[in-house]
């Protein structure tokens, strides 16, 4: 009778802890981690930049959906981290899980939500929690029928030139449609991560390239803004330099 | 002997424990700690209408239909206010949406806020409350107005002590929460649960939805406004002269609103309310508030976190006319292009499909009316 009350007791106590890690762990951690920039300086929320004219600009909500983060290994096998996260790169953007011990290659992710995902299943099916929820979304999906916004950027600038009025003219990038979903492979030197240990992969994320690269630059006299319907040039645009801004440093 | 006393220390301790999944720990605070006890309650069947999300309820406080009914009462309770003369009715008046005609509400006295009453609708599915998100949980909300100064104006612990004095309440309290024992968070709690089932899904926009109402002409005009992007296309980039509502009133879970905060353009400087920025600090969000519903907003009247504006035409003239520049004014104000410029057909064509969303059935509803009557 004792030895029964205590295995109820234990089963109790157990049910009230965290789980415990097993004795010689098995598996690896990968963490993914993105490193945020704005051309040299820092990526910070509210801070002024320069655009390729010189003119400024300010930037208040930076925010995308990636989607199948992977790492790839020696065998093109993929060890999935995360099949759906919103990201908000001004809040020092992280991803991480255990996965069995390998040699990687290549990182991995996509932007944007895949399209048996974008309009096919009813945001209200998710739990609140879920990023693809209308909640989870945080103002990142339209509508039944246009799905998700994969990326949006919301800013302001001065169009005036001046140095010292307040900057109020609108900046707004929001992008989301099947013909904007992007998959990024970036190639690493190959890293063997054992047993037990937690390795770090680095992603810069440079915004500067949000407004231009080598291939194309935005005007934001007239590429301000684009809500996709209505604007669907503009948004492969903002698209195109939204991908070319992921790189390994 | 030793053996004997080790099992029955074994069996409190798994008693200790089982008893700890099964009750709510009040909070430290307190004047007397005590257990929620829910066992002898029973479950509040909320029904989620179509094509709504899961409503989250908190642990620690679950939906019964004992706990709904004293909420109602506390909702009601003119004792939540120093002179016994207001409830949370008074400013949330089922004729108007549960919320005030008035453009400023009064407190106690007659003392006057400086902003609009909020309407009580579908706040289980809430994530921020009041005008300015300040509170994040409906439990946390409640509390704040029985001892805001130009509110209620009492104090939580001469309003449990007038309760506990009140024959009605301790049975009340004891059929909720296992025990007469009345407190503010058990107060706030009852409150909370009673509005969470304040659901209003039955508009001509719900019926639609699931196919038992064709809109209008008309109103079918309007909704094609409400999710068209605004603004001349000579002047906006994808302006499609639009009414450009559906990215701040969405309705991807049937809310009519993207529970988030925005400056939409009422004013130049905000130093007289500066919204968000009070809860954040931010100065991002400077003359930000939070976007209400458009659920009932016929019924809402006045419009706009002061209450500025009385009649829908002129919440549509405001954004026709795109709102003063600022530097927090949201992107989709289209104060740089000349507003919206919107006919005076289309118009009239989304006030159509605005007054789609009427729940009378939900303003009438006698389960949400003053049981002390």
């Amino acid at each position: 009778m004792g030895a029964c009350a205590m295995m109820l007791v234990l089963t109790q106590c157990s049910a009230c802890k965290e789980p415990q890690e097993p004795e010689g762990n098995t598996d690896a951690t990968y963490i993914v981690h993105w490193i945020t920039k704005y051309g040299n300086d820092d990526l910070i929320q509210g801070q002024t930049y320069r655009d390729a004219f010189n003119r400024r600009l300010l930037l208040e909500d930076l925010r995308g959906y990636i989607s199948q983060v992977a790492l790839i290994d020696e065998n093109d096998s993929s060890i999935v981290l995360k099949d759906f996260a919103l990201m908000n790169w001004f809040a020092d953007p992280t991803i991480s899980t255990a996965a069995q011990p390998a040699k990687i290659k290549a990182l991995r992710f996509s932007l944007g939500i895949p399209a048996v995902y974008n309009t096919s299943v009813d945001p209200t099916t998710y739990p609140n929690a879920h990023p693809l929820s209308v909640a989870g979304a945080a103002g990142m999906f339209w509508t039944w029928n246009t799905g998700y916004i994969f990326y949006q950027l919301n800013g302001k600038c001065d169009l005036s030139g001046s140095e010292n009025q307040p900057l109020i003219d609108p900046i707004a990038y929001h992008c989301g449609d099947d013909t904007l979903f992007r998959t990024i492979t970036l190639d690493i030197a190959d890293v063997t991560v054992k047993a037990g240990d937690a390795y770090q992969f680095n992603i810069l994320f440079d915004a500067q390239k949000c407004f231009w690269n080598d291939q194309d630059t935005m005007d934001l006299d007239v590429d301000y803004l684009t809500h996709t319907s209505g604007n669907l040039p503009l948004a492969l645009r903002a698209m195109d330099l939204y991908q070319s801004a992921f790189s390994i440093p | 002997m030793k053996l004997r006393s080790t099992y029955i220390g074994l069996c409190i301790a798994l008693l200790a424990t089982a008893v700890g999944c099964k009750y709510d720990i009040m909070e430290e605070d307190e004047k007397t700690v005590e257990r929620d006890d829910f066992s002898n309650t029973t479950a509040y069947n909320l029904q989620i209408p179509p094509f709504f999300p899961p409503m989250d309820i908190p642990n620690g406080n679950p939906l019964t239909v004992e706990g709904v009914t004293l909420g109602r009462y506390l909702f009601w309770e003119k004792k939540l206010s120093l002179d016994n003369s207001i409830s949370c009715g008074s400013c949330h008046a089922p004729e108007h949406n549960f919320s005030d005609s008035n453009r400023f509400s009064a407190g106690v006295g007659g003392t006057l806020g400086n902003r609009q009453s909020m309407p009580l609708i579908n706040l289980g599915w809430a994530k921020y409350f009041f005008w300015d998100g300040r509170r994040a949980t409906l439990e946390e909300q409640i509390l704040d107005p029985v001892e805001n100064p130009i509110e209620m104006h009492e104090d939580w612990d001469n309003v449990v002590e007038k309760l506990a004095q009140d024959t009605l309440y301790p049975p009340l309290f004891k059929a909720a929460f296992g025990s007469t024992t009345i407190t503010k968070k058990r107060a706030a709690k009852a409150i909370a649960s009673f509005i969470r089932t304040m659901i209003s899904a039955g508009s001509k926009f719900d019926k639609q939805r699931i196919g038992q109402y064709n809109f209008t002409d008309e109103e079918y005009r309007g909704f094609v406004l409400y999710t068209t992007e605004g603004g001349s296309p000579d002047q906006v980039p994808g302006g499609s002269f639009g009414a450009d509502c559906f990215h701040c009133h969405g309705f991807g879970d049937m809310q009519m609103t993207d529970g988030l905060f925005h400056n939409n353009g009422l004013d130049f400087h905000f130093q007289a309310d500066p919204g968000r920025y009070m809860t954040t600090l931010n100065p991002l969000d400077s003359g930000k508030f939070k976007t209400p519903t458009l659920r009932n907003i016929a019924y809402s009247a006045p419009y706009m976190h002061d209450g500025r504006f009385t009649t829908l035409a002129e919440v549509i003239e405001h954004y026709n006319s795109g709102g003063h520049p600022s530097t927090t004014i949201d992107s989709f104000m289209k104060f740089t292009s000349g507003g919206l410029q919107l006919s005076a057909t289309a118009k009239s064509d989304l006030i159509a499909f605005l007054n789609c969303l009427t729940d009378t059935a939900y303003l009438n509803n006698p389960a949400f009316r003053d049981p002390h009557e």
